[in-house]
């Protein structure tokens, strides 16, 4: 047989095995359909293999470290020792657990699994390049999650001392330095890690602020404990080229003021965002068309112009988020098997797993204003609660947003201690129309964190108790 | 937008299944969150937005 003249018939093909991918694929299996999903690299996609998870594993244990190297509690001394290799094989090991935990699903859904790339031949049909052979596959229809990969600047072409998260995520030692292009959440958090491992860290920004798209007072938290790192910021700093030596790397930008400085470290990391994976996947011939700004363009069940072929997660508009790939990754699967399913949330929770953590959900202050006129704003201190200062973590706030005239919550806005977690209630809040009064009369345990989103909401309706209203 | 009405994720996938459009129904719930039973009386050609 001639390899590429047959074309097999599958029921829905999944092309991308990430959180979107992955999720698309069980949802559609659930439902009744013959699924194969094709993936070029690992199970898991970049959130499972190089992003969320081993960043998340390196942060907790450069956590693990900064509290036993100099124990911030009182009372109590350690003596720490650091052995990055073994950190190293423990990430891995986190890793292999996650994605061998999808490889059971996928087999524990029935879901054939194809290591290979594909790329559209015809609207219904796709040629997908294996190890040794490729082979043709008609589909009835099909989900598009091929992800997004870090932005290269061509100023600082990716080598061996200038890197992405993938490889800063995998050094096999702590740099002495570190450069790092792009002060955002992906930046912030890997420049935080690495200070606290020993590395002396710099973080070049172009906006007026690292983390740009979050609530400044929350920021200044973030802000200090990096400083206490002797992390060096500079914001408003444009880079502008790299020159590598065996030793070294040396970044030149301009600052704030608009002169030129350099810095010199041994790797250069640089974060400045992410690029849909959309070429090379023949979408033209297969009728798919993109947005002005290279996203595929989407109805709201994430069906494309090729009405066969649906598309999720980081190649389409909206947050690059692992939970909105997942959501709209569920949406195309059951619009797939005839279900009215739309894409259909109010918000969505963005966190950043900086020290410390801060987490958002909803509108800012600003725009609740500015879709509401009157808002009622309730913000409440971590100091003031008796779990946030008994785990010697008094450092943060919660702040509720809410339509003043029916207080309706609409956004959420936390740093400090678990905020990732806290996050939590406030999302649903938004989505159930809850108004704060709902929030202030739900009973939360105490004493925990959690209690803080009602004493907040009490804030908001001016009823505060473990806070003196001014 | 549907996700602009007041009303649950539960109420909203409801009203889909239902074939209703959302935006187009009174609430009856607090602040005018739409319920199950408007999404249902709206069917039934009871009650109209804005009535």
């Amino acid at each position: 047989m001639v390899v590429g003249e047959f074309s097999e018939e599958v029921d829905v093909l999944v092309i991308g095995g990430g959180p979107g991918g992955y999720v698309a694929a069980i949802r559609a299996a659930q439902l009744g359909k013959s699924v194969t999903l094709v993936d070029k690299d690992e199970l898991g996609g970049v959130c499972l293999n190089r992003g969320c998870i081993p960043s998340k594993a390196l942060i907790s244990a450069a956590h693990h470290y900064e509290a036993a190297k100099e124990s911030a509690f009182p009372g109590i001394a350690t003596k720490a020792e650091l052995d990055y290799a073994k950190v190293q094989s423990w990430k891995q090991s986190v890793v292999e657990k996650m994605t061998g935990g999808v490889k059971t699903l996928m087999k524990g859904n029935k879901i054939k699994v194809l290591a290979g790339e594909a790329f559209f031949t015809k609207p219904n049909e796709v040629r997908i390049m294996m190890e040794h052979e490729s082979e043709r596959f008609t589909f009835q229809d099909c989900i598009l999650a091929t992800g997004s990969r870090p932005i290269e600047l061509k100023s600082l072409p990716f080598g061996k001392r200038v890197i992405s998260s993938t490889e800063a995520l995998n050094l096999d030692k702590v740099p002495d330095s570190m450069v790092i292009v792009g002060g955002g959440y992906i930046g912030t958090e890997l420049g935080q890690t690495f200070a606290k491992f020993g590395t002396k860290v710099t973080i070049v920004e172009g906006l007026d602020s690292i983390l740009a798209a979050f609530d400044k007072q929350m920021v200044r938290l973030v802000e200090r404990n990096l400083k206490k790192y002797d992390v060096a910021i500079h914001t408003k700093a444009m880079a502008k080229s790299v020159a590598e030596t065996d030793k070294d790397v040396t970044l030149t930008f301009t600052d704030k003021d608009g002169q030129e400085q350099s810095v010199s470290a041994d790797y250069v990391l640089v974060t400045v965002g992410r690029r849909p994976n959309t070429e090379e996947l023949g979408l033209a011939d297969a009728g798919i068309q993109l947005t002005d700004k290279g996203l595929v363009q989407v109805d709201s069940q994430g069906r494309t112009t090729n009405p066969h072929v649906y598309a999720i997660g980081d190649i389409v508009p909206g947050a690059a988020l692992a939970h909105k790939a997942s959501y709209e990754g569920k949406v195309a699967a059951e619009a797939i098997a005839g279900h009215p399913s739309i894409v259909d949330y109010r918000c969505i929770p963005a966190v950043v797993f900086s020290d410390p953590e801060m987490a958002s959900v909803g509108l800012s202050e600003d725009e609740a204003k500015k879709e509401y006129g009157e808002i009622a704003v309730g913000r409440f201190p971590f100091a003031a609660n008796g779990r946030a200062v008994s785990l010697n973590a008094d450092a943060g706030f919660v702040k509720v947003v809410a339509d003043k005239n029916s207080g309706v919550v609409v956004g959420a806005h936390i740093v400090g201690m678990e905020a990732s977690n806290m996050i939590a209630e406030f999302g649903l809040a938004i989505e159930m129309s809850a108004t704060l009064e709902d929030l202030a009369l739900t009973i939360h345990a105490h004493p925990t964190l959690g209690e803080m989103v009602m004493e907040a909401a009490e804030v908001g309706l001016g009823q505060a108790i473990h806070v003196v209203s001014k | 937008q549907a996700h602009e009405v007041l009303a649950t994720p539960g109420v909203r996938k409801f009203a889909r299944e239902e074939g209703v459009n959302i935006t187009q129904v009174h609430g009856t719930g607090n602040h005018g969150k739409v319920t199950k039973e408007d999404v249902l009386a709206f069917k039934t050609g009871g009650s109209q937005a804005g009535t």
